[in-house]
Protein backbone atom coordinates (compact mmCIF):
# COMPACT_ATOMS: atom_id res chain seq x y z
CA UNK A 1 0.00 0.00 0.00
CA UNK A 2 1.39 3.42 -0.90
CA UNK A 3 0.76 6.79 0.75
CA UNK A 4 -2.04 7.77 -1.62
CA UNK A 5 -3.92 4.55 -1.01
CA UNK A 6 -3.32 4.66 2.73
CA UNK A 7 -4.70 8.21 2.96
CA UNK A 8 -7.70 7.16 0.92
CA UNK A 9 -8.57 4.67 3.67
CA UNK A 10 -8.11 6.99 6.68
CA UNK A 11 -11.84 7.42 7.23
CA UNK A 12 -12.66 3.74 6.81
CA UNK A 13 -9.84 2.81 9.19
CA UNK A 14 -11.15 5.28 11.77
CA UNK A 15 -14.58 3.68 11.53
CA UNK A 16 -12.95 0.29 12.08
CA UNK A 17 -14.46 -1.08 8.90
CA UNK A 18 -11.36 -2.05 6.91
CA UNK A 19 -11.22 -5.66 5.78
CA UNK A 20 -8.65 -7.79 7.57
CA UNK A 21 -6.17 -7.92 4.70
CA UNK A 22 -6.49 -4.21 3.97
CA UNK A 23 -6.22 -3.40 7.64
CA UNK A 24 -2.94 -5.32 7.87
CA UNK A 25 -1.53 -3.55 4.81
CA UNK A 26 -2.76 -0.18 6.11
CA UNK A 27 -1.10 -0.46 9.50
CA UNK A 28 2.06 -1.92 7.98
CA UNK A 29 2.27 1.21 5.86
CA UNK A 30 1.73 3.47 8.88
CA UNK A 31 4.54 1.59 10.62
CA UNK A 32 6.85 2.50 7.77
CA UNK A 33 5.64 6.01 6.90
CA UNK A 34 5.84 8.66 9.60
CA UNK A 35 4.08 11.25 7.45
CA UNK A 36 0.99 9.05 7.00
CA UNK A 37 1.05 8.05 10.66
CA UNK A 38 1.04 11.71 11.62
CA UNK A 39 -1.84 12.58 9.29
CA UNK A 40 -3.81 9.55 10.43
CA UNK A 41 -3.36 10.35 14.11
CA UNK A 42 -4.34 13.98 13.53
CA UNK A 43 -7.49 12.92 11.70
CA UNK A 44 -8.24 10.54 14.53
CA UNK A 45 -7.89 13.42 17.00
CA UNK A 46 -10.28 15.57 14.94
CA UNK A 47 -12.90 12.83 14.76
CA UNK A 48 -12.51 12.05 18.45
CA UNK A 49 -12.92 15.60 19.65
CA UNK A 50 -16.12 16.15 17.66
CA UNK A 51 -17.65 12.84 18.73
CA UNK A 52 -16.71 13.42 22.35
CA UNK A 53 -17.52 17.10 22.79
CA UNK A 54 -20.45 17.73 20.46
CA UNK A 55 -23.18 15.43 21.66
CA UNK A 56 -26.25 14.13 19.84
CA UNK A 57 -29.22 16.11 21.15
CA UNK A 58 -32.65 14.48 20.93
CA UNK A 59 -35.57 16.74 20.02
CA UNK A 60 -36.83 18.51 23.16
CA UNK A 61 -40.39 17.55 24.11
CA UNK A 62 -41.62 21.15 23.71
CA UNK A 63 -40.33 21.33 20.12
CA UNK A 64 -41.80 17.93 19.30
CA UNK A 65 -45.13 19.06 20.69
CA UNK A 66 -45.02 22.34 18.80
CA UNK A 67 -44.18 20.54 15.55
CA UNK A 68 -47.14 18.19 15.92
CA UNK A 69 -49.48 21.12 16.56
CA UNK A 70 -48.15 22.85 13.45
CA UNK A 71 -48.77 19.71 11.43
CA UNK A 72 -52.30 19.37 12.79
CA UNK A 73 -53.03 22.95 11.71
CA UNK A 74 -51.58 22.17 8.31
CA UNK A 75 -53.83 19.11 8.01
CA UNK A 76 -56.87 21.30 8.66
CA UNK A 77 -55.91 24.07 6.29
CA UNK A 78 -55.03 21.73 3.44
CA UNK A 79 -58.32 19.83 3.70
CA UNK A 80 -60.65 22.79 4.32
CA UNK A 81 -60.58 24.37 0.80
CA UNK A 82 -62.15 21.18 -0.55
CA UNK A 83 -64.80 21.27 2.10
CA UNK A 84 -65.55 24.94 1.57
CA UNK A 85 -65.81 24.51 -2.19
CA UNK A 86 -68.04 21.49 -1.85
CA UNK A 87 -70.46 23.34 0.38
CA UNK A 88 -70.83 26.36 -1.90
CA UNK A 89 -74.25 26.23 -3.63
CA UNK A 90 -72.77 26.98 -7.05
CA UNK A 91 -70.32 24.14 -6.79
CA UNK A 92 -72.24 21.65 -4.78
CA UNK A 93 -74.63 20.33 -7.46
CA UNK A 94 -72.05 19.46 -10.16
CA UNK A 95 -69.62 18.26 -7.55
CA UNK A 96 -72.24 16.07 -5.92
CA UNK A 97 -73.30 14.61 -9.27
CA UNK A 98 -69.75 13.99 -10.40
CA UNK A 99 -68.90 12.58 -7.00
CA UNK A 100 -71.89 10.26 -7.02
CA UNK A 101 -70.97 8.90 -10.43
CA UNK A 102 -67.35 8.51 -9.44
CA UNK A 103 -68.21 6.75 -6.19
CA UNK A 104 -70.71 4.47 -7.89
CA UNK A 105 -68.10 3.51 -10.50
CA UNK A 106 -65.44 3.12 -7.82
CA UNK A 107 -67.64 0.93 -5.62
CA UNK A 108 -68.67 -1.26 -8.55
CA UNK A 109 -65.10 -1.75 -9.71
CA UNK A 110 -63.53 -2.11 -6.28
CA UNK A 111 -62.57 -5.66 -5.28
CA UNK A 112 -63.86 -6.54 -1.84
CA UNK A 113 -60.93 -6.60 0.56
CA UNK A 114 -61.12 -6.91 4.30
CA UNK A 115 -60.70 -3.54 6.04
CA UNK A 116 -57.13 -2.75 7.02
CA UNK A 117 -57.94 -0.71 10.05
CA UNK A 118 -60.74 0.18 12.40
CA UNK A 119 -62.28 -1.21 15.54
CA UNK A 120 -63.32 -4.52 13.91
CA UNK A 121 -59.72 -5.62 13.49
CA UNK A 122 -59.28 -5.82 17.24
CA UNK A 123 -61.59 -8.82 17.57
CA UNK A 124 -58.87 -11.28 18.70
CA UNK A 125 -59.12 -12.09 22.40
CA UNK A 126 -55.38 -11.59 22.87
CA UNK A 127 -55.23 -8.35 20.90
CA UNK A 128 -52.52 -6.21 22.48
CA UNK A 129 -54.23 -2.90 21.69
CA UNK A 130 -57.47 -4.04 23.32
CA UNK A 131 -55.57 -5.25 26.35
CA UNK A 132 -53.76 -1.92 26.59
CA UNK A 133 -57.02 0.02 26.43
CA UNK A 134 -58.69 -2.29 28.96
CA UNK A 135 -55.82 -1.94 31.38
CA UNK A 136 -55.86 1.83 31.02
CA UNK A 137 -59.56 1.80 31.89
CA UNK A 138 -58.91 -0.44 34.91
CA UNK A 139 -56.20 1.92 36.09
CA UNK A 140 -58.51 4.91 35.75
CA UNK A 141 -61.27 3.08 37.65
CA UNK A 142 -58.87 2.12 40.40
CA UNK A 143 -59.33 -1.60 39.69
CA UNK A 144 -55.70 -1.99 38.66
CA UNK A 145 -53.20 -0.47 41.06
CA UNK A 146 -49.42 -0.24 40.72
CA UNK A 147 -47.43 -2.65 42.88
CA UNK A 148 -44.88 0.08 43.47
CA UNK A 149 -44.72 3.80 42.85
CA UNK A 150 -41.66 5.98 42.49
CA UNK A 151 -40.95 9.62 41.71
CA UNK A 152 -38.09 8.51 39.47
CA UNK A 153 -37.92 6.22 36.44
CA UNK A 154 -34.90 4.52 38.02
CA UNK A 155 -37.14 3.32 40.85
CA UNK A 156 -39.39 1.51 38.40
CA UNK A 157 -36.39 0.13 36.52
CA UNK A 158 -34.97 -1.21 39.78
CA UNK A 159 -38.28 -2.88 40.64
CA UNK A 160 -38.38 -4.74 37.33
CA UNK A 161 -34.72 -5.65 37.63
CA UNK A 162 -35.44 -7.33 40.97
CA UNK A 163 -38.35 -9.13 39.34
CA UNK A 164 -35.87 -10.59 36.85
CA UNK A 165 -37.41 -9.15 33.69
CA UNK A 166 -35.48 -10.76 30.86
CA UNK A 167 -35.90 -8.22 28.05
CA UNK A 168 -34.81 -4.62 27.46
CA UNK A 169 -37.14 -2.15 29.17
CA UNK A 170 -37.99 1.23 27.77
CA UNK A 171 -38.82 3.63 30.60
CA UNK A 172 -39.15 7.20 29.47
CA UNK A 173 -38.08 9.95 31.89
CA UNK A 174 -40.63 12.80 31.74
CA UNK A 175 -40.00 16.21 33.25
CA UNK A 176 -43.61 16.72 34.31
CA UNK A 177 -44.37 13.20 35.55
CA UNK A 178 -45.85 13.20 39.08
CA UNK A 179 -45.02 9.55 39.64
CA UNK A 180 -44.13 6.33 37.88
CA UNK A 181 -45.94 3.09 38.72
CA UNK A 182 -44.96 -0.53 38.04
CA UNK A 183 -46.84 -3.79 37.80
CA UNK A 184 -45.43 -7.15 36.76
CA UNK A 185 -47.40 -10.29 36.03
CA UNK A 186 -47.18 -13.67 34.36
CA UNK A 187 -49.30 -14.07 31.27
CA UNK A 188 -49.20 -17.26 29.23
CA UNK A 189 -45.53 -17.84 29.92
CA UNK A 190 -44.57 -14.25 29.12
CA UNK A 191 -43.95 -11.59 31.77
CA UNK A 192 -45.37 -8.38 30.37
CA UNK A 193 -44.21 -5.23 32.09
CA UNK A 194 -46.79 -2.57 32.93
CA UNK A 195 -45.66 1.00 33.50
CA UNK A 196 -47.93 3.85 34.55
CA UNK A 197 -46.99 7.49 34.17
CA UNK A 198 -49.14 9.98 36.10
CA UNK A 199 -48.87 13.33 34.34
CA UNK A 200 -51.15 16.01 35.82
CA UNK A 201 -54.71 14.72 35.51
CA UNK A 202 -53.74 12.11 32.93
CA UNK A 203 -52.52 8.58 33.07
CA UNK A 204 -50.26 7.08 30.45
CA UNK A 205 -50.19 3.32 30.51
CA UNK A 206 -47.47 1.36 28.68
CA UNK A 207 -47.40 -2.41 28.28
CA UNK A 208 -44.00 -3.79 27.25
CA UNK A 209 -43.47 -7.34 25.99
CA UNK A 210 -40.65 -9.13 24.16
CA UNK A 211 -41.10 -8.65 20.44
CA UNK A 212 -41.16 -12.42 19.99
CA UNK A 213 -44.36 -12.58 22.08
CA UNK A 214 -46.16 -10.78 19.26
CA UNK A 215 -44.87 -12.96 16.43
CA UNK A 216 -47.46 -14.72 14.32
CA UNK A 217 -49.40 -17.16 16.48
CA UNK A 218 -47.56 -16.16 19.63
CA UNK A 219 -48.94 -14.81 22.92
CA UNK A 220 -50.28 -11.46 21.69
CA UNK A 221 -51.92 -10.56 18.43
CA UNK A 222 -51.80 -7.30 16.53
CA UNK A 223 -54.04 -5.91 13.80
CA UNK A 224 -52.50 -6.42 10.33
CA UNK A 225 -52.10 -2.67 9.78
CA UNK A 226 -50.22 -2.31 13.07
CA UNK A 227 -47.98 -5.27 12.31
CA UNK A 228 -47.17 -3.93 8.83
CA UNK A 229 -46.42 -0.45 10.11
CA UNK A 230 -44.21 -1.75 12.94
CA UNK A 231 -42.23 -3.90 10.54
CA UNK A 232 -41.80 -1.02 8.12
CA UNK A 233 -41.19 1.88 10.50
CA UNK A 234 -41.05 0.54 14.05
CA UNK A 235 -43.99 2.79 14.86
CA UNK A 236 -47.80 2.77 14.78
CA UNK A 237 -50.55 5.11 15.99
CA UNK A 238 -54.15 4.04 16.42
CA UNK A 239 -56.70 6.83 16.65
CA UNK A 240 -59.84 4.69 16.45
CA UNK A 241 -60.60 4.72 20.16
CA UNK A 242 -61.51 8.26 21.21
CA UNK A 243 -61.06 9.69 23.77
CA UNK A 244 -58.03 7.40 24.08
CA UNK A 245 -55.02 7.32 21.79
CA UNK A 246 -52.77 4.33 21.28
CA UNK A 247 -49.14 4.35 20.18
CA UNK A 248 -47.04 1.25 19.49
CA UNK A 249 -43.33 1.13 18.86
CA UNK A 250 -40.49 -1.35 18.90
CA UNK A 251 -37.06 -0.87 20.39
CA UNK A 252 -34.20 -3.25 21.18
CA UNK A 253 -36.34 -6.35 20.73
CA UNK A 254 -39.16 -4.97 22.88
CA UNK A 255 -42.67 -4.10 21.75
CA UNK A 256 -44.25 -1.20 23.67
CA UNK A 257 -47.95 -0.44 23.56
CA UNK A 258 -49.04 2.84 25.16
CA UNK A 259 -52.49 4.34 25.73
CA UNK A 260 -53.65 7.55 27.33
CA UNK A 261 -56.55 9.93 27.65
CA UNK A 262 -54.09 12.77 27.33
CA UNK A 263 -54.78 15.17 24.47
CA UNK A 264 -53.70 13.29 21.37
CA UNK A 265 -51.08 15.77 20.13
CA UNK A 266 -49.44 15.96 23.49
CA UNK A 267 -49.48 12.22 23.99
CA UNK A 268 -48.11 11.36 20.56
CA UNK A 269 -45.41 13.99 20.90
CA UNK A 270 -44.03 12.15 23.94
CA UNK A 271 -43.35 9.11 21.82
CA UNK A 272 -43.09 10.48 18.30
CA UNK A 273 -39.33 10.22 17.95
CA UNK A 274 -38.78 7.14 20.11
CA UNK B 1 -74.45 12.62 -0.75
CA UNK B 2 -72.38 15.55 0.52
CA UNK B 3 -71.68 13.80 3.82
CA UNK B 4 -70.54 10.71 1.87
CA UNK B 5 -68.19 12.79 -0.25
CA UNK B 6 -66.91 14.57 2.77
CA UNK B 7 -66.26 11.32 4.57
CA UNK B 8 -64.40 9.95 1.52
CA UNK B 9 -62.22 13.05 1.39
CA UNK B 10 -61.73 12.95 5.13
CA UNK B 11 -60.74 9.26 5.07
CA UNK B 12 -58.28 9.92 2.27
CA UNK B 13 -56.73 12.85 4.18
CA UNK B 14 -56.52 10.78 7.35
CA UNK B 15 -54.80 7.96 5.47
CA UNK B 16 -52.25 10.40 4.08
CA UNK B 17 -51.72 11.96 7.51
CA UNK B 18 -51.34 8.56 9.15
CA UNK B 19 -48.86 7.36 6.54
CA UNK B 20 -46.91 10.57 6.73
CA UNK B 21 -46.63 10.49 10.51
CA UNK B 22 -45.71 6.81 10.63
CA UNK B 23 -42.98 7.22 8.01
CA UNK B 24 -41.59 10.68 8.69
CA UNK B 25 -41.86 11.36 12.42
CA UNK B 26 -39.46 8.63 13.61
CA UNK B 27 -36.63 10.58 11.93
CA UNK B 28 -37.26 13.74 13.89
CA UNK B 29 -34.26 13.39 16.20
CA UNK B 30 -31.68 13.05 13.47
CA UNK B 31 -33.16 16.03 11.60
CA UNK B 32 -33.42 18.18 14.70
CA UNK B 33 -29.88 17.39 15.67
CA UNK B 34 -28.63 18.31 12.21
CA UNK B 35 -30.67 21.54 12.28
CA UNK B 36 -29.30 22.42 15.71
CA UNK B 37 -25.69 21.83 14.72
CA UNK B 38 -26.15 23.68 11.44
CA UNK B 39 -28.00 26.77 12.66
CA UNK B 40 -26.31 26.89 16.05
CA UNK B 41 -29.39 27.70 18.12
CA UNK B 42 -32.57 26.02 19.28
CA UNK B 43 -35.03 28.57 17.87
CA UNK B 44 -33.68 28.41 14.35
CA UNK B 45 -33.41 24.63 14.61
CA UNK B 46 -37.08 24.44 15.61
CA UNK B 47 -38.13 26.69 12.70
CA UNK B 48 -36.06 24.69 10.25
CA UNK B 49 -37.47 21.41 11.55
CA UNK B 50 -41.04 22.68 11.23
CA UNK B 51 -40.45 24.02 7.74
CA UNK B 52 -38.96 20.70 6.71
CA UNK B 53 -41.90 18.66 7.98
CA UNK B 54 -44.47 21.07 6.53
CA UNK B 55 -42.84 20.89 3.10
CA UNK B 56 -42.51 17.13 3.39
CA UNK B 57 -46.23 16.82 4.13
CA UNK B 58 -47.19 19.17 1.29
CA UNK B 59 -45.05 17.18 -1.14
CA UNK B 60 -45.82 13.78 0.34
CA UNK B 61 -47.33 12.68 -2.95
CA UNK B 62 -43.92 13.21 -4.57
CA UNK B 63 -42.16 10.90 -2.15
CA UNK B 64 -41.47 7.56 -3.78
CA UNK B 65 -42.56 4.91 -1.28
CA UNK B 66 -39.89 2.43 -0.35
CA UNK B 67 -36.98 4.78 -1.04
CA UNK B 68 -34.81 6.23 1.72
CA UNK B 69 -37.16 8.62 3.50
CA UNK B 70 -34.42 9.88 5.79
CA UNK B 71 -32.41 11.02 2.77
CA UNK B 72 -35.53 12.62 1.26
CA UNK B 73 -36.31 14.55 4.44
CA UNK B 74 -32.69 15.54 4.81
CA UNK B 75 -32.57 17.00 1.30
CA UNK B 76 -35.70 19.04 2.03
CA UNK B 77 -34.05 20.35 5.19
CA UNK B 78 -30.80 21.19 3.40
CA UNK B 79 -32.63 23.13 0.67
CA UNK B 80 -34.78 24.92 3.23
CA UNK B 81 -31.67 25.88 5.14
CA UNK B 82 -30.01 27.31 2.04
CA UNK B 83 -33.15 29.25 1.08
CA UNK B 84 -33.80 30.49 4.57
CA UNK B 85 -30.31 31.61 5.40
CA UNK B 86 -29.25 32.45 1.86
CA UNK B 87 -26.07 30.51 2.39
CA UNK B 88 -24.69 28.92 -0.68
CA UNK B 89 -21.84 26.51 -0.43
CA UNK B 90 -18.73 28.57 -0.52
CA UNK B 91 -15.16 27.76 -1.17
CA UNK B 92 -13.31 26.46 1.83
CA UNK B 93 -11.21 28.87 3.83
CA UNK B 94 -7.51 28.55 3.35
CA UNK B 95 -6.20 26.94 6.47
CA UNK B 96 -2.71 26.87 7.75
CA UNK B 97 -2.33 23.26 8.74
CA UNK B 98 1.44 23.51 9.16
CA UNK B 99 1.04 24.91 12.68
CA UNK B 100 -1.03 21.90 13.68
CA UNK B 101 1.51 19.48 12.24
CA UNK B 102 4.42 21.30 13.85
CA UNK B 103 2.71 21.23 17.22
CA UNK B 104 2.02 17.53 16.75
CA UNK B 105 5.73 16.95 16.02
CA UNK B 106 6.70 18.75 19.21
CA UNK B 107 4.45 16.77 21.55
CA UNK B 108 3.98 13.38 19.88
CA UNK B 109 6.82 11.68 21.73
CA UNK B 110 5.27 12.65 25.09
CA UNK B 111 1.79 11.36 24.24
CA UNK B 112 0.95 7.73 25.05
CA UNK B 113 -1.79 7.33 22.40
CA UNK B 114 -4.25 9.34 20.31
CA UNK B 115 -6.54 9.94 23.30
CA UNK B 116 -3.63 11.42 25.19
CA UNK B 117 -2.68 13.36 22.08
CA UNK B 118 -6.19 14.76 21.84
CA UNK B 119 -6.03 15.77 25.48
CA UNK B 120 -2.67 17.49 25.04
CA UNK B 121 -3.77 19.35 21.91
CA UNK B 122 -7.35 20.34 22.67
CA UNK B 123 -8.09 19.10 26.19
CA UNK B 124 -8.48 22.67 27.47
CA UNK B 125 -11.28 23.54 25.03
CA UNK B 126 -14.95 23.51 25.94
CA UNK B 127 -17.77 21.86 24.02
CA UNK B 128 -19.11 25.30 23.02
CA UNK B 129 -15.81 26.16 21.39
CA UNK B 130 -15.78 22.94 19.41
CA UNK B 131 -19.37 23.60 18.39
CA UNK B 132 -18.47 27.13 17.29
CA UNK B 133 -15.50 25.90 15.27
CA UNK B 134 -17.78 23.36 13.61
CA UNK B 135 -20.30 26.04 12.70
CA UNK B 136 -17.60 28.15 11.12
CA UNK B 137 -16.79 25.45 8.58
CA UNK B 138 -18.14 25.96 5.05
CA UNK B 139 -21.54 24.25 4.60
CA UNK B 140 -20.44 21.30 2.51
CA UNK B 141 -17.68 20.35 4.90
CA UNK B 142 -19.65 20.96 8.08
CA UNK B 143 -22.48 18.81 6.77
CA UNK B 144 -20.37 15.70 6.27
CA UNK B 145 -18.60 16.12 9.61
CA UNK B 146 -21.96 16.41 11.42
CA UNK B 147 -23.46 13.45 9.59
CA UNK B 148 -20.43 11.23 10.11
CA UNK B 149 -18.96 12.19 13.48
CA UNK B 150 -22.09 13.24 15.39
CA UNK B 151 -24.98 11.43 13.71
CA UNK B 152 -22.87 8.34 12.99
CA UNK B 153 -24.09 7.75 9.42
CA UNK B 154 -22.15 5.55 7.03
CA UNK B 155 -20.37 7.01 3.99
CA UNK B 156 -22.91 5.29 1.77
CA UNK B 157 -25.84 6.95 3.50
CA UNK B 158 -24.16 10.35 3.55
CA UNK B 159 -23.53 10.00 -0.19
CA UNK B 160 -27.23 9.21 -0.67
CA UNK B 161 -28.24 12.16 1.50
CA UNK B 162 -26.05 14.55 -0.47
CA UNK B 163 -26.61 12.88 -3.81
CA UNK B 164 -22.88 12.73 -4.51
CA UNK B 165 -20.23 10.01 -4.93
CA UNK B 166 -18.71 8.34 -1.86
CA UNK B 167 -15.31 9.66 -2.91
CA UNK B 168 -16.63 13.20 -2.52
CA UNK B 169 -17.87 12.39 0.97
CA UNK B 170 -14.50 10.93 1.89
CA UNK B 171 -12.61 13.92 0.56
CA UNK B 172 -14.91 16.51 2.18
CA UNK B 173 -14.67 14.71 5.48
CA UNK B 174 -10.89 14.65 5.35
CA UNK B 175 -10.65 18.33 4.45
CA UNK B 176 -13.41 19.29 6.89
CA UNK B 177 -11.58 17.64 9.76
CA UNK B 178 -8.35 19.40 8.82
CA UNK B 179 -10.09 22.78 8.71
CA UNK B 180 -11.74 22.08 12.02
CA UNK B 181 -8.45 21.18 13.60
CA UNK B 182 -6.80 24.33 12.33
CA UNK B 183 -9.61 26.41 13.87
CA UNK B 184 -9.42 24.53 17.15
CA UNK B 185 -5.70 25.04 17.20
CA UNK B 186 -6.19 28.78 16.83
CA UNK B 187 -8.74 28.79 19.67
CA UNK B 188 -6.43 26.78 21.87
CA UNK B 189 -3.57 29.18 21.19
CA UNK B 190 -5.70 32.28 21.81
CA UNK B 191 -6.94 30.78 25.09
CA UNK B 192 -3.42 29.99 26.14
CA UNK B 193 -4.28 26.30 26.37
CA UNK B 194 -1.25 25.58 24.23
CA UNK B 195 1.85 27.72 24.04
CA UNK B 196 2.28 30.40 21.34
CA UNK B 197 5.11 29.88 18.89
Amino acid sequence: MDCREAQHYFGTALDGSLTLSRRTAFFEHLGRCKKCLKLFELESVAKGIVSRMVSFVPTPVAIRHSLLQTLRREYQTTSSPWVRNLLRPLFSLPVVLAGAIAIAAFVLLLPTNPPESGPAIHAASNDLINKTLNNLQRIRDGRLKPAMVSCFPEGVAGYFEKKGVAFALHIIPMDNCDWYGAISEDYAGVSPVHIIYKVGDDYIYVCEVPLTAADEGATFSLPPAARASLVRTGWYTDVHHPPCSVVLWTTNGTLCSAASTMQQDKFVSLFAAR
Amino acid sequence: MVPILLSVISASSQKKQGEFEAEALPHMDILYNFALRTTGNENDARDLLQETYLKAYRFWDKYEKGTNIRAWLFRIMKNSYINRYRKESREPDTVDYDDVENFYDSIRSQAADTNDLQQRMFGGLLGDEVTRALQELPDDFRTVVILCDIEGLSYEEIAEFLDCPIGTVRSRLHRGRKMLQAKLFDYAKSKGVIAHD
